[in-house]
């Protein structure tokens, strides 16, 4: 037996009895057991992850309910009772629920706090006006207007939405880049459809980090040799279409790692039929 | 006995003793009311890290109903109050509370809402609201209050007894993350009789003196790096049942049975989740340029908020008990006789 509160603070994984009864002649015993990520076992190992910024956690899980004994148990009676209720002091495969992806938007406040803003993604498009992206976490109530427009059922919720003109745009940010397989069976990094409010029609894209056009591809993008710096490729699966995302700049300030997030703004340019469409700048909104 | 009336049969057992206040059939009633105890539920709503799943009553065992008579029985001694359980939820009174002229019962059943049982009240003579009228025999005690009357039907027993309920209502795994199993799924204590009356016409007397608790609680938390991001979040959730034990006749042929076991009187699901980012993309490049200092004292300052070490559900007086029950080993006595001689 361990004390589930020194177990929290060391990250091991354990048991403790939190209160114990007897009634008629039977003990219901009340037990904490507590189930850690194992990456923080190994101390040196897991600065290393930290150093080198290696995507980990430390996931703690503790779960308290009743046992009840003929007999007040034995440890060894307390710990296959345990088992057979499933616990594990280590957790061997962490359930990722983790929704990083566009929950990003980090700044740095007057007071040099780092500190999350809750501005959702703008895109601004010369000629048009600009739509706004809103997270299904940090704005769940335009969220909800925009997902009581769609007029197909989904068996999933998207991870933001956007409404554009009579098309709402759906985008799914997934655990290991998964497809959502309602309406994709093709891998990306990211995917999103596009939704006719009127007609229900459907249109896909899936994106890719970096460039993974070949130079026959591009050949049929005029003015994509010019480009630096790409972010990302997003390939429209149901139209002749093509998006290519680059930095701003080769400036630090401008470099991109995570064009899901859109913490640095970063700009799209789309083809169609090998004529540019349109040029997009996406960014955060100014208002939080 | 200087005075009065006493009927004794054969055997010389008194039948009728005008110094004993005699319960008669005062009528059958159906509820004015019927009630379910309110959710406690509390809690954030969607927070940005960390499972929002089930911050509400899913996965929880429904609740049991609260039926509510007025029993006219005008006097300082409780009506008896027997209830007609012809469903398979298990029944039985709850309180038997003095209001004005009025007794008022509530009976609960493990149910939920749906067909209201039929009780019949007995009540003392002299705590009738009106005399009946007719001839016959009434007895008076020395206080000229009126004990027996051959008017009215005398509650006729057919039977009772002793039972227990049992110890825990819930037995086996309580909940998988974050999602309670708190259903009663305890076996049913059982106290047989004789009687060859169809058990739908079996009613009972048997106020519930056991009561059960039980609490899930589980906690989770997560910190780390992904996509550049420090984060980290907890969310701690607390389930909680409270049970009232309940009855119900069954059986067949001439041996019936007196089943106990619960049904949820009242629930609740509390919890806490809080939760926060920052990136360390921006920290890392600063770092690269200032030799790493940056990144460690934004590191360290994310780390050091403190505001995730004890995100549990605070302490607090969500339920009577944990883990356990009350009364369950005590002898609860149950009358019997049958609703035919009444209708």
């Amino acid at each position: 037996m361990t004390n589930v509160a020194t177990l929290c603070e060391q990250h091991c994984g354990g048991w403790e009895v939190i209160a114990s009864n007897e009634i008629n002649n039977m003990h219901i015993l009340t037990i904490s057991m507590v189930s850690v990520d194992h990456h923080s076992t190994d101390t040196e190992f897991h600065e290393t992850l930290h150093n080198e910024m290696i995507t980990h956690g430390h996931r703690k899980q503790v779960r308290t309910e009743c046992f009840t004994f003929n007999t007040y148990p034995s440890d060894e009676e307390i710990e296959a009772a345990l088992i057979e209720r499933g616990f594990n002091p280590t957790i061997s495969n962490p359930t990722d629920l983790i929704t990083f992806a566009r929950t990003g938007n980090i700044v740095i406040d007057p007071e040099e706090n780092v500190v999350q803003a809750t501005a959702p993604i703008k895109a601004v498009t010369e000629g048009q006006e600009d739509s706004l992206e809103y997270s299904r976490t940090l704005h769940p109530t335009e969220y909800n207007e925009l997902y009581n427009l769609i007029p197909i059922s989904l068996t999933e919720y998207p991870s933001s939405l956007c409404k554009k003109g009579d098309w709402i745009h759906l985008y799914y940010v997934r655990e290991n880049s998964t497809p959502p397989d309602q309406f994709f069976d093709q891998n990306f990094f990211l995917y999103s459809i596009r939704v006719n409010i009127n007609t229900s029609e459907v249109l896909r894209k899936g994106y890719n980090k970096g460039m993974d056009l070949s130079e026959e591809q591009l050949a049929l993008l005029p003015g994509s040799e010019d480009l630096e710096n790409i972010v990302a490729v997003g390939h429209y699966l149901d139209e002749p279409k093509t998006t290519i995302y680059y930095m701003r700049s080769s400036n630090p300030e401008d470099f991109v790692s995570n064009p899901a997030v859109v913490e640095i703004p970063y700009f799209g340019t789309t083809w169609e039929n090998g004529v540019i469409l349109h040029t997009r700048e996406y960014m955060r909104d100014e208002i939080s | 006995m200087s005075f009065g009336l006493q009927v004794k049969n054969n055997d010389n057992q008194i039948i009728i003793d005008s110094e004993l206040s005699h319960y008669h059939f005062l009528g059958k009633y159906t509820p004015y009311t019927s009630t379910q105890t309110p959710d406690l539920l509390n809690g954030p709503g969607t927070v940005s890290y960390g499972p929002n799943q089930n911050k509400d009553m899913t996965g929880m065992p429904a609740k049991g109903t609260i039926y509510k008579y007025t029993i006219p029985s005008n006097g300082a001694k409780p009506p008896m109050v027997f209830i007609k359980n012809t469903g398979a939820g298990f029944m039985s009174v709850i309180l038997t509370n003095k209001v004005g002229s009025n007794w008022d019962t509530w009976v609960f059943s493990s149910t939920t809402p749906g067909t209201s049982p039929t009780v019949y009240a007995f009540s003392p003579r002299n705590q009738f609201a009106s005399n009946p009228s007719g001839y016959g025999l009434v007895t008076y005690d020395a206080s000229n209050n009126p004990t027996f009357d051959s008017n009215l039907k005398p509650l006729r027993v057919i039977g009772g007894g002793n039972i227990t309920a049992p110890t825990v209502a819930h037995t086996g795994s309580f909940g998988g993350r974050f999602i309670a199993y708190l259903d009663v799924n305890a076996s049913n204590t059982s106290s047989s009789f004789t009687s060859d009356a169809d058990a739908s016409d079996i009613i009972y007397y048997c106020p519930s003196i056991a009561h059960a608790c039980h609490q899930y609680e589980y906690a989770e938390s997560d910190s780390g790096i992904s996509n550049w991001q420090f984060y980290q979040w907890s969310r701690g959730d607390l389930w909680w049942c409270f049970y009232r034990s309940g009855f119900r006749i069954t059986g067949t042929g001439s041996t019936k049975s007196f089943e106990s076991n619960y049904g949820v009187y009242a629930r609740g699901h509390v919890w806490q989740h809080v939760a926060d980012s920052s990136s360390i993309f921006t920290a890392l490049i600063l770092g690269a340029l200032t030799g790493g200092v940056y990144f460690a004292i934004a590191l360290a300052a994310i780390t050091a908020t403190g505001a995730f070490t004890a995100s549990g559900v605070a302490e607090g007086g969500y339920l009577p008990y944990s883990n356990g029950s009350r009364n369950s080993g005590l002898p609860n006595t149950y009358i019997l006789t049958r609703a035919s001689y009444y209708d």
